[in-house]
């Protein structure tokens, strides 16, 4: 028998105990898996957002307007490649629906700011020719059952039409993202003209631009917010990531909650796991006193209690996290667009820290006092 | 039969010290669980209650149709004006709701604070506000009043202070309370000021209304629906509130009840490990109380009620540790469809707590069936034999 069949052995000497204890901390790693993937999407670190783009809104609020000329001056500033804006339209698809993604755009330029969305020569050459046009990513083409090709009928509160019917647009194309994790937070898209043309508003939303070097943009935002700094709409320009990061820092201490929870699990499967093992470790007493008699040093008989304790834990570990990883597939599909839950390397690497660490605390005790054990004694000890 | 199981019960409690330990397991165990299920839903129970706390069903809003929040209505004066003319309208108060930046005192980023332009009317429609400090705000001048939640929770709203919000500076001349509810979450200055400092001269984004009675709402809503000079929507407070509070509670509710499973899970397996040993610690003991013929079932129910006790015990733990921790903690959170700031209170309500005790039941149920029986099942002889 090798070392190690032989420490699996002994180690499910009590299959029921063992495996128990070994279920509870499987939850808890399952757990401190689900909990971290969270506090990660609401830490807001894990999207994929771009530092290259940049963006310009209103210093006061998101919600108010900039004006159209903007647009220019921001293209002139040194660094600054292709500049587009975009107009939060608060359109629903469904009568009583919320309100989708809809954002009025300037089609051309949008689609070269986000050279990540991917849309045909023909959808895009047809979205540009017609003031009417829209496109829509796939998601929401499979949400509301869109074809390309139809009229789609979008009401919105912000921009009520004077007869109160929906406004209608000819959807001509799709487009989807590179990055899969984006798919649910892409937009419906239609021309800003259409909007200004009907509704009367010149003012945009927001601008969004690219930069030639993304070590520049605390610089470049600078000298465009100082640009606009003492007019009445003076601005707030960011990286889109930090943008990205702000708005979820907005949901509040939700990151330090998941830790908070995560601590209160690990503890209590600390307290219940040291007990398992200092539970098995006296059953086994004299077996180790056998072992001992057989010539095992005490440094070895400590080291297999050590290993006893770190294999348990780790095996645990590992079980627990490829079950958080199952179920995170699972329930993907069920959430709230926009919630993308995903295992990150760094909550892995930090899953193995504790799983080795947790090993090396419970597995000490045994480990100390198997090593000091006096053979005469623990043969008694029966 | 009754002896029986008294006495036995009695034996295996008074043996608990003894097992301390592996006892504390189930405690400490389970009452991790409580504790944090509680903690959980009473952040939705705080949330809720912001609001639920102070409807009243004779207050209806009107916002424009197919609007999700104020934020996205948008209504002209003659809109208000309109309603105001209509029939079972006692009072009518156009307001107009938009979102400024202010830094939080916890992080120090800025976070988006609702700004409400009010008339006179928007005070007698809610009596439930209070100013417990200052003033209220006088006409034409650039004043405001802040709620006490959002004066907690944000930089420079102290009474007294100068804040810039948009084009204007505004002195903070008093601070209100209102049962609670999400307004004190906001600032409210004089409706004309707001205009014109968010730049929306004659636009207004929501209508309160106070109607002469609960029961003409439905008539209200059908002249409202055949007026073709009105494409708004008529909501009673009640059902506006929960529209709005709906999307901010539910995922906190279903991210306590995944986690409360999941942990309970853990709870288990902990507990039945504990009784587990417990049972296998008092095998001798057991197998002797059955020789001298005790029956199997007064066995069952002494290691049932020994499990339930320190689940219990750890329920009350829980419960007790989630109350002092969090009960009143102050946090705040995006509110989805207003996007700004919602500040609460988290709420240890009786309700909860006493659904943490019932967890902590069930759970020590569960956790000492399985080895109750196989308490009553040991073959007696063997087990004297101490095999």
């Amino acid at each position: 028998m090798t070392t190690f069949g032989f420490l699996l052995k002994s180690m499910f000497r009590r299959k029921l105990l063992v495996t128990l204890s070994m279920l509870s901390l499987t939850t808890a790693f399952l757990l401190f898996i689900l909990l971290r993937s969270v506090a990660v999407l609401f830490s807001g670190v894990v999207a994929d957002v771009s530092d290259v783009r940049m963006q310009t809104s209103s210093k006061y609020a998101i919600i108010f307007l900039l004006p159209h000329r903007y647009g220019e001056e921001i293209a002139s500033v040194d660094g600054v490649l292709d500049v587009t804006h975009a107009s939060w339209f608060g359109g629903a698809f469904k009568e009583g629906d919320d309100s989708a993604m809809t954002f009025a755009v300037d089609p051309t330029t949008y689609f070269e700011v986000y050279d990540d969305y991917l849309i045909s020569s023909e959808h895009l050459s047809a979205f540009v020719e017609l003031r009417t046009a829209a496109v829509a990513p796939e998601a929401i083409m499979e949400r509301y059952d869109l074809e390309v090709g139809q009229k789609v009928p979008v009401t919105s509160p912000i921009f009520p039409t004077s007869n109160g019917e929906p406004w209608t647009f000819d959807l001509v194309g799709t487009y989807r993202s590179k990055n899969e994790s984006e798919a649910d937070f892409l937009p419906f898209l239609f021309h800003f003209e259409y909007l200004k043309e009907a509704a009367g508003v010149s003012d945009v939303g927001w601008y969004t631009f690219t930069i030639d070097d993304p070590e520049q943009s605390a610089e470049i935002a600078q000298i465009i917010d100082s640009k606009f700094e003492n007019t009445s709409d003076a601005t707030k320009t960011m990286t889109e990531s930090q943008a990205f990061r702000d708005f979820f820092a907005q949901m509040g201490d939700i990151s330090l909650m998941m830790n908070g929870i995560i601590g209160a699990v690990f503890f209590t499967m600390l307290l219940l796991t040291a007990n398992t093992m200092i539970h098995s470790y006296r059953q086994r007493i004299p077996d180790l006193a056998v072992l001992k008699t057989l010539g095992f040093s005490n440094a070895k008989v400590a080291r297999f209690m050590l290993i006893e304790s770190l294999l348990f834990c780790t095996t645990s570990a590992a079980v627990g996290i490829g079950f958080a990883t199952l179920a995170l597939h699972g329930i993907g599909p069920f959430l709230p667009s926009g919630f993308v839950l995903t295992v990150t390397g760094p909550t892995l690497i930090w899953g193995a820290f504790i799983a080795v660490g947790l090993g090396l605390v419970i597995g000490l005790v045994p480990a100390i006092s198997a090593s000091r054990l006096v053979i005469v004694n623990a043969l008694h000890t029966r | 039969m009754l002896t029986q199981i008294f006495a036995v019960t009695r034996m295996n409690i008074l043996n608990i010290p003894s097992r301390w330990s592996s006892s504390l397991v189930i405690v400490v165990g389970i009452g991790g669980v409580v504790a944090v299920l509680v903690a959980l839903l009473s952040m939705a129970t705080g949330l809720t209650s912001v609001f639920t706390s102070s409807t009243d069903s004779s207050r209806a809003v009107v916002v424009r149709g197919g609007a999700t929040g104020e934020l996205s209505s948008n209504l002209s004066l003659d809109e208000a004006n309109i309603i105001s003319t209509l029939a079972g309208v006692q009072l009518a108060a156009a307001e107009l709701f938009v979102i400024a930046d202010i830094p939080k005192k916890a992080t120090n980023t800025s976070a988006n604070v609702v700004v409400r332009g009010v008339s006179e009317d928007s005070y007698n429609i809610r009596p439930e506000l209070e100013l417990i400090e200052g003033r209220r705000t006088e006409p034409g001048k650039n004043e405001i009043i802040v709620g006490t939640k959002a004066q907690e929770e944000f930089i420079g709203l102290n009474l007294g202070d100068i804040v810039a919000l948009r084009e204007f500076t505004w002195t903070v001349v008093g601070t209100f309370e209102a049962d609670g509810s999400s307004i004190e979450s906001e600032i409210w200055g004089d409706l004309s000021n707001v205009q014109s400092a968010f730049r929306y001269e004659g636009g207004i984004t929501s209508i309160r209304l106070r109607l002469t009675s609960a029961y003409v709402f439905e008539s209200l809503s059908e002249s409202i629906e055949d007026d073709s000079r009105l494409q708004v929507d008529l909501y009673s407070e009640q059902d506006w509130f929960e529209k709005s509070s709906q999307d901010n509670t539910g995922l906190i509710k279903t991210f306590a009840l995944i986690v409360g499973i999941i942990m309970s899970i853990g709870a288990v397996f902990a507990a039945l490990n504990t009784m587990y040993t417990a049972v296998a610690s008092r095998t001798y003991e057991i197998a002797t109380l059955r020789a001298i013929g005790f029956g199997g079932f007064p066995v069952v129910v002494s290691v049932l009620v020994e499990s339930l006790i320190l689940a219990t015990l750890g329920g009350f733990l829980g419960a007790l540790i989630a109350y002092l921790a969090f009960n009143g903690f102050t946090v705040s959170t995006l509110d989805g469809t207003a996007f700004s700031q919602i500040v609460f209170d988290f709420n240890v309500s009786p309700f909860l707590i006493a659904l943490g005790i019932i967890v902590s039941v069930g759970l020590g149920m569960i956790g000492g069936f399985f080895p109750a029986i196989r308490a009553a099942l040991l073959p007696v002889t063997s087990a004297l034999r101490g095999e």
